[in-house]
């Protein structure tokens, strides 16, 4: 569904070119959810603005739907960690979720419909005439987050989408990322800096060394699902996967390693 | 106010300063409430509220989409910065003989006068406004695929709107004393600004003149808190508690 073929991107020309991501190569099927998880300072954004055809990269492709991506392209949604940047503060809940549906040539059933539906999926329904600053972090994401399933797209993008609420708010908007993707049949790509986070939600994850990035690895994650923050969380497969995710990561001699491996 | 009130009538009754030269304040109130009743004032009132009016609506509707196109193109803010620059401190009140020249001593010159006076500060805030707009929402936009006239109209202008009303109404004052200072300085036939120069230059009482200036700024007020009311209601989301 979406192929990202050798993509690199630098910065600036010249002595003062600096090569972000160096050669990335990965791809989300139909259906899956896949997890990025990189350093800090790894280009994870700059990867992802990429795919949301926000930003042209400055080499290699990218294939959304087997079309290379040259602007934004449609049945693309995008979750920001900037919650409060991403929704729109004069508009109420429900208008927000409203917001990316006028473009969308629908009858006014059928908007309405959407927008019940998809405040419901994030438990917001109560909410629907509140205004984004009335309501926490959490909710604040969720909202974002219902905006985003109520335009129906083929994949969802998030962005660090829970880097900045509490850990056990947290916890909720994973499970609820899983619930919606059960629900709406989704594909989703879920960008993290979290390891736990990324191995608990994929079906893959694809593992950033530091800059210039490239991909270290690929896992696949076969933990059994449905999951769950405990259960699943105590598997010694999962504290495996994490491990293995973790030392990949925190290495220092990573790249090295990578290259000969 | 009240103060400011007490202290004038005890500095008229301490016969410090002659009455001719600062009256009473209980004089001055009486001589206002009695300007209410009079009718060729209360038609003062109104050619310098209409000039006001017209001189505040145009310049609110060049001021807003000359802000909203200069602040979300840099380039044509680069460009035309230079005109900008150059106009904005020519002091109005220098423009008056242009004005009259062009305009007459009627609503139009007055009118020209408080647009090229108010027309800035809405300029400019609709320009800050737009610039304001947190860029991760111009970008939620963007992967909406809204075209960017789109985002021009359903993001930047709403989030600039709160800028472009306290634009507006810092021009409210600044129109209505260009247009008052027009009418003085120009001769108008008819103004506050008119009866002030018709009372002070005929000889009339210093009462007289300056109840015409608390006229003046009692609209001044009555205007502030009407848009005042209309930011409250325009703006529901500036007002709501927010959560911890």
């Amino acid at each position: 569904m979406l192929v990202v073929e050798n993509l690199s991107h630098a910065y600036g020309t010249g002595t003062h070119r600096h090569l972000a991501l160096k050669d990335i190569s990965f791809s989300v099927n139909e259906g899956e959810l896949v997890s990025i998880v990189g350093p800090s300072g790894c280009g994870k954004t700059t990867l992802l603005r990429a795919m949301a055809g926000l930003m042209p990269p400055t080499g290699g492709q990218i294939r959304f739907l087997g079309e290379p991506i040259t602007g934004v392209p449609g049945g693309l949604a995008m979750v920001f960690q900037d919650y409060r940047g991403s929704l729109f503060p004069w508009l109420t809940v429900g208008d927000n979720v409203r917001f990316p549906l006028h473009t969308a040539k629908l009858g006014k059933a059928e908007v309405a419909e959407r927008v019940g539906e998809s405040l419901a999926a994030v438990g917001l329904t109560n909410f629907e005439g509140r205004y984004p600053t009335q309501l926490s972090g959490g909710m604040q994401q969720r909202a974002a987050i219902a905006r985003a399933l109520a335009y129906r797209p083929k994949i969802l993008l998030m962005d660090e989408p829970f880097a900045s609420v509490d850990a056990q708010t947290r916890e909720d908007l994973e499970d609820l990322v899983l619930q919606v993707r059960d629900r709406f049949n989704m594909t989703i790509l879920f960008v993290t800096h979290d390891i736990d986070e990324s191995v608990y939600l994929a079906d893959r994850v694809v593992v950033l060394s530091k800059p210039p990035t490239y991909v270290l690895t690929t896992l696949d994650i076969d933990l059994p699902r449905p999951r769950d923050q405990i259960m699943t969380k105590e598997l010694p497969e999962f504290i495996h996967l994490r491990s293995d995710v973790a030392r990949l990561i925190r290495r220092p001699d990573t790249s090295e390693l990578a290259v000969t491996s | 106010m009240l103060v400011t009130l007490c202290l004038l009538q005890v500095l008229s009754w301490s016969g410090l300063i002659p009455t001719t030269m600062l009256p009473s304040a209980a004089q001055v109130l009486a001589d206002t409430v009695g300007l209410f009743g009079n009718t060729e004032f209360l038609l003062d009132v109104v050619a310098t509220m209409e000039a006001w009016a017209i001189g505040l609506a145009i310049a609110t509707a060049i001021g807003v989409p000359l802000g909203l196109v200069l602040g979300s193109l840099r380039v044509a803010y680069e460009v035309s910065s230079v005109v900008v620059e150059f106009l904005r401190p020519i002091p109005s009140v220098a423009l008056i003989p242009l004005a009259i020249l062009l305009f007459g001593q009627g609503t139009e010159m007055k009118a020209s006068l408080a647009i090229y006076a108010s027309v800035w500060p809405i300029f400019f805030n609709t320009l800050y406004g737009v610039r304001d707009v947190n860029p991760i929402s111009k970008e939620t936009a963007r992967t909406f695929r809204l075209t960017p006239f789109a985002i021009l109209r359903r993001v930047a202008l709403p989030h600039a709107a709160p800028f472009i009303l306290t634009g507006v109404r810092i021009s409210a004052a600044i129109a209505l004393i260009v247009t008052i200072s027009a009418e003085l300085l120009a001769g108008s036939s008819a103004g506050i600004g008119a009866y002030v120069l018709r009372i002070s230059s005929g000889g009339g009482s210093t009462s007289m003149v300056f109840a015409g200036t608390v006229v003046a700024g009692v609209l001044g007020v009555l205007v502030n808190s009407v848009l005042q009311a209309a930011e409250r209601r325009l703006f529901p989301w500036k007002h709501v508690e927010k959560a911890a």
